[in-house]
């Protein structure tokens, strides 16, 4: 079976890198972004089963923009998203941005509070995906 | 005791002295003048008949001259005409002779009894109008010290009516004291910037009520008090606005700073701990050498992480009133050497060249020698930092009227038009191609420009986009 694709999209290349080796050693398919443009690319060119997605990149809520435009368009509305934000008062954002994009749920299936831990990032990721994928290489 | 004859004198002195009355006499006019003039008395009796004047002038005399004393006229010529002429001139009792000892002395009695009640009555007098007079100054101090007050305030008396509105509150509602005063209150609630207050200020008196309000652009806390009488009854209602536009500004600017600083303190742990975490996996294999160019980013994060911290206390210090030293005068060319032989390194690192361009004769400038140094050292390693590999770091020093400006010049990247206000504010920092690999906290800008301003300076930034930036510190010279 083919191993699943997960897009990380964060501007922070460290995390960026080492989301990449971690969960890349677990069987999955990694590409990754460092904005909102290069994972529109990056989705276009291969679509991915998931996407983990950071907030705060080229502009304080760009995450949020992304992934709202991610779940009105037909083609990527079903890929699961793990968002990413650093802040602690997120909820003021989340509310911000939902209510401007009205009538519409958060856009997000799951939230993780940075900094997050790889490891829990890849049972999110695992619990989201039902985890079919190979677990050979390790 | 006045009387022409030698018996009567002797005779009225007899009597008093028994009854321990200090007694004086005078055979004329002018003698009991001069004794009046010297001495003081509680009672004269005065003959009405006298050789060189008659009783009468000297009573005249002594209401004239406002002395304190009780006055009986003594005569034994008494007639009606004579009676009615003291009374006019105001004599306290009149005595006709001849007369008894006991009459005598009922009457001195009664005069001295009168004079103290005299006394005591002008005494209450004088002390009441001190107080209505302190009462009227307490009035007029309380007036000003409210009119004053930053706060607007407004009183209102039990009737609802309008009776003090002070300067805070008349500027705050653009109109006159006078066109407030004496007004239901109920008028000026009407209006629709104080209409929340209506309620409170109209309903049935309630001890206290805060709220809030904006008028305009600015933004208010009022509360209404009842201020009550010694007994206890409500006399009216005190209504104060205080201004916290300014307050809330800074709160809100405080929490955007520090919603900021956490994020900025969280992406390098957060960062850090993926890449140990990756190791402490041994996601990439058993070969630790896999790991050490992860390792050195997590150093690197860390060592930003410090700096960090370092930028932060050195903003909280650049924020305080007190400099970080005695202001010293200093020379320009000095520490602009310093400060480039600090940074050889970086300059070399990335064959950057650093000139000087100094003009001569320029004063020294005053400000603590820390401060200086942390200057230059910021828009130095700035302008390595955005600069392009190969390029040049320029310091120019020259006189601008009654400045020495410091100019820092490179050859970078530059600043895009729109944001040249913004770098200079906290944790901005511009989000390009260019700039995404490059680390800082954000705070260099911020902690230079305070720095400046503390020194009585200013900061100026001027820059074309692929060009290069100059930032350019004037300071007091």
């Amino acid at each position: 079976m083919e191993a699943k694709k997960i897009l990380v999209v964060d501007d922070d290349p460290d995390l960026v890198t080492s989301a990449k080796a971690y969960l890349g050693t677990r069987g999955y398919d990694i590409a990754t972004a460092g904005n909102g443009k290069e994972a529109y690319a990056q989705i276009i060119a291969n679509r991915p089963d998931l996407i983990v997605l950071d907030v705060m990149m080229d502009y304080d809520e760009e995450g949020m923009v992304f992934a709202s435009v991610l779940k009105t368009d037909g083609p990527t509305r079903d890929i699961p998203i793990i968002m990413l934000s650093g802040f602690t008062a997120d909820k003021d954002i989340r509310n911000k941005v939902v209510a401007s994009l009205m009538g519409q749920d958060w856009p997000a299936e799951s939230f993780m509070e940075k900094p997050v831990r790889l490891s829990e990032l890849a049972q999110r990721i695992e619990a989201l995906l039902g985890r079919e994928g190979t677990d050979t290489v390790r | 005791m006045l009387d022409d004859e030698y018996g009567v004198r002797s005779g009225i002195r007899q009597i008093l002295e028994i009854e321990g009355y200090e007694v004086e006499e005078a055979a004329t006019g002018a003698e009991a003048l001069a004794l009046l003039g010297k001495n003081e008395y509680d009672v004269a009796i005065l003959d009405y008949r006298l050789p060189d004047t008659d009783g009468l002038s000297i009573l005249q005399t002594i209401k004239a001259t406002g002395l304190p004393l009780m006055t009986c006229i003594i005569t034994a010529y008494a007639n009606i005409d004579t009676a009615i002429a003291a009374t006019r001139q105001g004599v306290d009792f009149f005595l006709p002779k001849p007369f008894l000892p006991d009459d005598l002395l009922a009457v001195v009695e009664t005069l001295i009894n009168n004079k103290k009640a005299r006394t005591e009555a002008e005494r209450l007098r004088k002390e009441h109008e001190a107080s209505l007079l302190a009462l009227v100054e307490e009035k007029s101090q309380t007036h000003s010290l409210v009119s004053s007050l930053r706060d607007a305030v407004l009183v209102v008396n039990r009737d609802g009516n309008i009776v003090l509105a002070n300067r805070a509150m008349t500027a705050l509602l653009s109109t006159s004291e006078d066109s407030l005063l004496h007004r239901p209150v109920g008028e000026l609630l009407a209006k629709e910037a104080l209409s929340p207050l209506a309620g409170s200020l109209t309903a049935p008196l309630k001890d206290r009520n805060i709220g809030q309000l904006s008028i305009g652009d600015r933004s208010y806390v009022a509360s209404v008090v009842i201020f009550r009488g010694e007994d206890g009854t409500a006399l009216g209602q005190i209504l104060t606005l205080s201004d916290i536009s300014q307050v809330r500004r800074l709160a809100m600017e405080k929490e955007r700073f520090i919603r900021t600083m956490v994020h900025e303190l969280k992406s390098p742990l957060g960062a850090v701990r993926a890449l140990v975490e990756v190791a402490a996996d041994k996601s990439l294999g058993d070969d630790i050498d896999a790991y050490l160019p992860m390792l050195r980013r997590a150093e690197d994060r860390i060592d930003g992480l410090v700096r960090l911290i370092d930028d932060l206390l050195s903003l909280s210090r650049s924020d305080q009133a007190r400099a970080s030293g005695e202001p010293e005068l200093l020379s320009v060319a000095e520490a602009i050497q310093r400060t480039f032989d600090m940074q050889t390194e970086q300059m070399a690192a990335r064959n950057i060249s650093g000139c000087t361009d100094i003009e001569g004769g320029l004063p020294p400038v005053l400000i603590p020698a820390d401060d200086l140094d942390t200057i230059l050292a910021n828009l130095v390693a700035n302008a390595i930092k955005y600069n392009r590999d190969g390029g040049a770091v320029t310091v120019r020093a020259r006189h601008d009227g009654e400045w020495v400006c410091l100019a820092v010049e490179d050859t970078g990247i530059g600043i895009a038009q729109e944001n040249l206000e913004l770098v200079l504010t906290e944790f901005f920092r511009e989000k390009r191609p260019e700039t995404r690999n490059l680390e800082g906290s954000g705070l260099g800008l911020a902690i230079t420009k305070r720095l400046t301003e503390r020194a009585g300076g200013r900061l100026e930034v001027a820059s074309r986009e692929g060009v290069g930036s100059t930032f350019s510190v004037l300071l007091p010279g």
